[in-house]
C-alpha cells in the first residue's frame, strides 16, 4: 500500500477542513515557527494534495509531519470537528510502511519500540538512572568539565536523563483500612512506574486514604500509544487487545489512569477496530470503565484535605487531558481544594510543553523549542511549585526547570494532595 | 547560477534560510488563504524585521518579481493567494506586543501579532482592543489594517480604521516610513487611511499603534430563539429603532446555527429557526434597564426562547458558537464560498428572502450569518469542489446574491475586502471612472504594480454580467 492510500481511509475526515485557520494559534509547532508548514492546517493540505496526487510526498514532506507533537491541541480549536488524531495516525501509519521498506528503519525502530514498552527494560534503565542520580554523575560530568569535550548530541542526551522517584511500583492489591469494599484497577502503563514510583505509591496512599482499595494488574501491558504515534498498527493492535481482555475480565469498577496520553489511547482503543468487530464493542466497554485519575478524584472525593500548604502554586495540564479527554477543571479545582494554596494560572497553559511521547527524544530540536517557550511564561508568574497530571510532562518540564535554574519545585497534583492530606491527618492525630 | 538561484541566494543571505521555503511540494500550504482560490507562489519568506522586510522588497524589485504580503492566510477574498506567482512576504514571526501605555491607551504591534493576543495583554491593564472579527484568534493585525477588518463588536465601536492611529508601512521602493501620528489623529492628507484597506497593493504594513479601551463596567448577552428569519431581523430593527444601541446584533439562520450548536453545545433550542445574539455594554445601572427594554421588544416577535449568559463562561461559549460558524460549515460541506455584500438595515428581511429565492433556483445550500446590526450580510454558499459543476453554480449564485445586494442599496463588501474573489463584481458597484480613479490612486503607491497584482481591479473594464 501506499502513503496515498492510508490516507485516502481518512479521506471524509481530511475533506471536513474548510481551511479557516482557527487551529493555527493552538499549535505549538507554529508558534514557535510562524510557519505554515509546521501547523495543523499546513499539515492537513500536505494530506489532502497527496488525496489529490498533487504532491508524492518525500522526506521533507514526512519532516512536517514528524514535527507533529500529537498534543491535539488543534481540536478543540477547530470549529469543523476535525477529528486531526485520526488524520496523524493514519498519515504516520502509512509514512511507517514507506519506511519499513529499508531493512535498518524497520528493525532499529521495530527493537527500539518494543524495548521502550518492556517491563524488565524499563526497570533496568530505572536502576542505571537510579544510580546515575545517587552517584551525582551529572554534576561530576559538569565538576571536571566533561560536558565540554562530549559531542553535543550526547550531552543533550545526557540532560535528558530523568530523576528517579524511588523504587519501581509493584502490582498487586494495596487495600485501605475501611470496608467500602470499593476498588478500584490503578494502570501503571511503562514510564511512571519505574521512574516515578514514589508518585504513583503516593497516589495510592491518596485512593486509600480517601476508602479505595487499589489494584495494579500483573498482566497489563503498554498502553499502545507508543507505536501507534509511531505508526505500528499491528503491535498497537497486539497490545490494545491484551489490555481489553485482561481489564475487562477484572471485577473493580474503574481502571483509573494517571498518565493523561494512556487514557486517551485506552478511551480510544475502538478507532482500532472495525465497528462490526467484537473488540469494538469491548473497546467501548472499556472507555465506559475507564477514567482519568483526577476526574475520579474530583467526583468521588469524600472529604477534602485539610492541611494548610502556604504556596503560589500553577498547573501545566497534559495535553491529552485537556484536548481529547476534555478534563479541564477538576485538576485546578483540586489544587484550589487546599487550604493556604494561592493559585496562579499559567499563561498559554493550554499549549503543549513539548513532551509528547517519544518526541522529545525523535524531535529534540523542536521539543526543546516548544520548551523554552513555555519556561519564559512559567518564569513571569514567579509560582513555587509547578505540578502537572502526567509523566512525560513532569520529565521534560523538570528539564526545563534544572536548565534555566530556577528554584522552583516540580510535582503532580497527586504529590501536592498527598502532602495535604499527609499534613491534615497528622494535625488530627 | 540562474535567476532563480542567484534571487534565492540573495532572499537567504537576508532572512537566513530556515525562513525561505522554495521546495514546490511545500509551497503548497502557502497556494491559498481561508477561500478555496489557488495559486502557486515561486517563493516564499518569513522576515524577521522591518529592515529584511525592506531589503527583500527592493531585492525583488531588481528582479522584478511581485510581492505577495501574507498575515495569517485567513482572508476570504483571496486576497493572499499568488495568483500570477511571485514572492510571499508572510509577516508571521514579527508577532512581538512592543508596548502597551495604559496611560495613554495604546498599543504599539508587530504587524504579525495575533488581534485576540492584543486585548489578552491589555486586559492587564482593564483595557481591549475594539475590532474583533470572528477568525480574531488566529488573524493578524497586519492582516486586519489591509483589509479594514469588522467584526461583531464594531456596530458600536466602528471597524479597524477607527482604532488605528499609525503604522509603519515598507513601500513599494523599498522604504520605510510611517503613516498617521502616534498620541493623536492624523492632520493633513490622511495617507494612514488610505493605505488601511488596501489589500496589501500599497506595501507591506510592519507595525501598528492601536487606541484601547477600557473595559465596560457590565456586559449582558442574549441569545434568543425566533420561528422564523423575518422576526428576527424585524426584532433587530425594533431594537435599534427604540435608540438602544447594543454592542454587537448578530443573526444566524437555521443551517448556520444547526452547524454551530453541533460544534459547541452552546444550547440553541432544537426547534429554534433563527438566532439573535445581543451583546450589551456600559455601567450596571443602564445594563439593567437596556435588559429589560430589549427584552420587551423582543417578547413582541414571539421569541421561542431568551437566555441570557449566567456568566462569563456561558458568554464566550455563545460567542465561540458564533464566531466559529463558518468552519462549522465544513460539518455539511468542504468548501463554502462567502459572500460579504451589505444592505441598508431596513432592507434585510426582503434580501433575504430574495437570497433563498435565489439559493432554491441554484439548488445549492445558503447558510446566512449575518451582523445583522450594521446590515452586513454573509450568505455562505455550500459546495464540494470535488462535485464537477458545482463550483462554477457557486459563483454565480454569489454574483447573483451581490446583484441583489447592490440593487437594494448595498455595497460589494462589508469587511472581507475585494481580493481576487470578488473582483469582476466591481462593475456592478463602479463605473469605469470610479474604477480609473482607484487605479490612479494604486499607481502613485506602485507604478510597477508589483505589489499584489490581479487583486481588487476586475480584469476587462466593461461591465461584466457573470462572475469568471
Ligand atoms: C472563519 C472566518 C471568519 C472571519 N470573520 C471575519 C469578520 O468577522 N470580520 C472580518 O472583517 N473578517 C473576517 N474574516 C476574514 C479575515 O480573517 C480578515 O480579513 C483578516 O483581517 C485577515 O487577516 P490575515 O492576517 O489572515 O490576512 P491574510 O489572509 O494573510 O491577508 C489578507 C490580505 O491582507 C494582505 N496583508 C496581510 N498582511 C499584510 C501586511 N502586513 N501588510 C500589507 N498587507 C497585508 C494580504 O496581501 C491580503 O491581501 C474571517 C475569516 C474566516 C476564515
Ligand atoms: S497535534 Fe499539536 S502539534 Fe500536531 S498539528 Fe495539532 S496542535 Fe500542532
Ligand atoms: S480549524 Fe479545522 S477547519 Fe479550520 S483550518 Fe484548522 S483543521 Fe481546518
Amino acid at each position: 500500500m501506499t502513503i496515498k492510500s492510508y490516507i485516502d481511509n481518512v479521506k471524509d475526515e481530511v475533506y471536513k477542513c474548510v481551511h479557516c485557520g482557527f487551529c493555527l494559534t493552538a499549535c505549538p509547532t507554529y508558534l514557535v515557527s510562524g510557519q505554515e508548514l509546521e501547523s495543523p492546517r499546513g499539515r492537513i493540505t500536505l494530506m489532502k494534495a497527496t488525496i489529490e496526487s498533487e504532491i508524492i510526498p518525500d522526506s521533507n514532506t514526512f519532516a512536517h509531519w514528524d514535527r507533529c507533537i500529537q498534543c491535539r491541541a488543534c481540536e478543540p480549536a477547530c470549529p469543523s470537528g476535525v477529528n486531526y488524531g485520526l488524520l496523524i495516525e493514519a498519515t504516520k501509519t502509512g509514512m511507517n510502511e514507506v519506511r519499513s521498506e529499508s531493512f535498518i528503519y524497520r528493525y532499529n525502530l521495530k527493537i527500539i519500540l518494543n524495548l521502550l514498552i518492556s517491563k524488565w527494560f524499563v526497570n533496568l534503565n530505572a536502576l542505571i538512572f537510579r544510580i546515575y542520580n545517587k552517584l551525582k554523575i551529572s554534576q561530576l560530568i559538569n565538576k571536571v568539565k566533561l560536558n565540554k569535550l562530549l559531542p553535543k548530541k550526547i550531552n543533550e542526551l545526557e540532560k535528558m536523563i530523568p530523576i528517579i522517584n524511588g523504587f519501581p511500583l509493584k502490582s498487586g492489591n494495596y487495600p485501605s483500612d475501611t470496608n467500602n469494599n470499593f476498588k478500584v484497577m490503578l494502570f501503571r502503563g511503562c514510564v511512571m512506574p519505574g521512574i516515578h514510583g514514589d508518585n504513583m505509591r503516593k497516589t495510592i496512599y491518596l485512593l486509600n486514604h480517601l476508602g479505595f482499595d487499589v489494584e495494579v494488574l500483573d498482566n497489563e501491558v503498554c498502553c499502545g500509544s507508543i507505536s501507534s504515534h509511531n505508526g505500528d498498527s499491528d503491535m498497537t493492535l497486539k497490545l490494545a487487545k491484551t489490555n481489553i481482555d485482561n481489564f475487562l475480565q477484572n471485577e473493580s469498577k474503574y481502571l483509573l489512569i494517571s498518565s493523561a496520553g494512556c487514557g486517551t489511547r485506552i478511551k480510544e482503543y475502538n478507532h482500532l477496530f472495525n465497528k462490526n468487530s467484537s473488540y469494538y464493542n469491548k473497546a467501548l466497554l472499556l472507555k465506559e470503565k475507564t477514567m482519568d485519575i483526577y476526574e475520579f478524584l474530583y467526583n468521588n472525593l469524600p472529604f477534602k484535605p485539610e492541611g494548610n500548604i502556604n504556596l503560589t502554586v500553577s498547573y501545566q495540564p497534559a495535553c491529552h487531558l485537556i484536548n481529547t479527554q476534555k478534563i479541564i477543571d477538576p485538576p485546578v479545582e483540586l489544587l484550589k481544594m487546599i487550604p493556604g494554596i494561592k493559585y496562579v494560572e499559567l499563561p498559554s497553559s493550554n499549549i503543549c510543553c513539548g513532551a509528547g511521547g517519544a518526541y522529545s527524544i525523535t524531535q529534540p530540536e523542536w521539543s526543546k523549542k516548544v520548551l523554552n517557550k513555555k519556561m519564559t511564561e512559567f518564569k513571569s508568574i514567579n509560582a513555587d511549585i509547578l505540578t502537572v497530571s502526567n509523566p512525560g510532562c513532569l520529565i521534560q518540564l523538570q528539564n526545563g526547570i534544572q536548565e534555566s535554574s530556577i528554584s522552583s519545585d516540580i510535582m503532580y497534583v497527586t504529590d501536592l494532595l498527598y502532602n495535604s492530606y499527609l499534613k491534615g491527618e497528622k494535625n488530627e492525630s | 547560477m540562474n535567476i532563480n538561484q542567484s534571487f534565492k541566494q540573495k532572499l537567504i543571505d537576508i532572512v537566513g534560510s530556515d525562513y525561505v521555503i522554495v521546495d514546490k511540494q511545500d509551497m503548497i500550504v502557502y497556494e491559498s488563504d481561508g477561500t478555496h482560490d489557488k495559486g502557486m507562489p515561486d517563493y516564499v519568506t518569513l522576515p524577521g524585521s522591518v529592515e529584511e522586510v525592506s531589503k527583500l522588497v527592493i531585492l525583488a524589485n531588481d528582479y522584478g518579481i511581485p510581492i505577495i504580503a501574507r498575515g495569517s492566510g485567513t482572508g476570504l477574498s483571496g486576497g493572499a493567494v499568488p495568483i500570477s506567482g511571485g514572492l510571499i512576504i508572510s509577516v508571521n514571526r514579527m508577532n512581538k506586543i512592543l508596548n502597551i501605555d495604559p496611560e495613554k491607551a495604546t498599543a504599539v504591534l508587530e504587524a504579525g501579532v495575533i488581534n485576540l493576543e492584543i486585548s489578552k495583554k491589555a486586559s492587564e491593564y482593564g483595557l481591549f482592543y475594539a475590532p474583533d472579527p470572528s477568525s480574531q484568534q488566529a488573524c493578524s493585525i497586519g492582516g486586519n489594517v489591509a483589509e479594514n477588518s469588522g467584526g461583531p463588536h464594531c456596530l458600536a465601536y466602528g471597524v479597524t480604521t477607527n482604532h488605528i492611529l499609525a503604522i509603519e508601512v515598507v513601500l513599494p521602493t523599498g522604504e520605510i516610513t510611517w503613516f498617521g501620528e502616534m498620541n493623536k489623529e492624523s492632520s493633513g492628507i490622511d495617507f494612514r487611511g488610505l493605505f488601511i484597506g488596501s489589500e496589501g497593493t500599497f506595501g507591506i504594513c510592519t507595525k501598528v499603534v492601536v487606541k484601547l479601551l477600557k473595559q465596560p463596567e457590565e456586559v449582558q448577552t442574549f441569545l434568543i430563539a425566533f420561528n422564523n428569519i423575518n422576526d428576527a431581523a424585524n426584532a433587530t430593527t425594533s431594537i435599534i429603532g427604540s435608540g438602544i444601541i447594543p454592542s454587537a446584533i448578530e443573526m444566524m439562520d437555521r443551517t448556520a446555527s444547526k452547524a454551530a450548536e453541533e460544534g459547541t453545545n452552546a444550547g440553541i433550542p432544537e426547534n429554534s429557526d433563527t438566532v439573535l445574539l445581543i451583546e450589551i455594554e456600559g455601567f450596571k445601572e443602564d445594563i439593567k434597564e437596556q435588559e429589560l427594554l430589549i427584552k420587551d421588544i423582543v417578547n413582541e416577535f414571539d421569541p421561542i426562547e431568551i437566555k441570557l449568559a449566567a456568566n462569563t463562561k456561558e458568554r464566550d461559549l455563545f460567542w465561540k458558537a458564533r464566531k466559529g460558524v463558518l468552519g462549522a460549515l465544513g460539518r455539511i460541506a468542504p468548501n463554502y464560498f462567502l459572500v460579504d455584500g451589505t444592505v441598508p438595515r431596513t432592507k434585510l428581511s426582503f434580501v433575504l428572502s430574495e437570497v433563498n429565492k435565489l439559493a432554491k433556483k441554484y439548488g445549492l445550500i445558503v447558510a446566512n450569518v449575518l451582523h445583522a446590526g450594521d446590515g452586513n450580510l454573509h450568505p455562505c454558499i455550500i459546495f464540494d469542489q470535488q462535485t464537477p459543476g458545482d463550483t462554477q453554480k457557486a459563483l454565480s449564485l454569489g454574483g447573483d446574491i451581490l446583484k441583489v445586494c447592490v440593487e437594494n442599496g448595498g455595497v460589494l463588501s462589508g469587511e472581507h475586502g475585494i481580493g481576487y474573489e470578488k473582483k469582476e463584481y466591481m462593475p456592478l458597484l463602479f463605473s469605469e471612472n470610479d474604477i480609473n480613479y482607484m487605479k490612479e490612486m494604486k499607481n502613485i503607491f506602485d507604478s510597477k504594480n508589483n505589489f499584489n497584482p490581479g487583486k481588487i481591479f476586475p480584469e476587462m473594464s466593461d461591465t461584466i454580467e457573470q462572475p469568471k
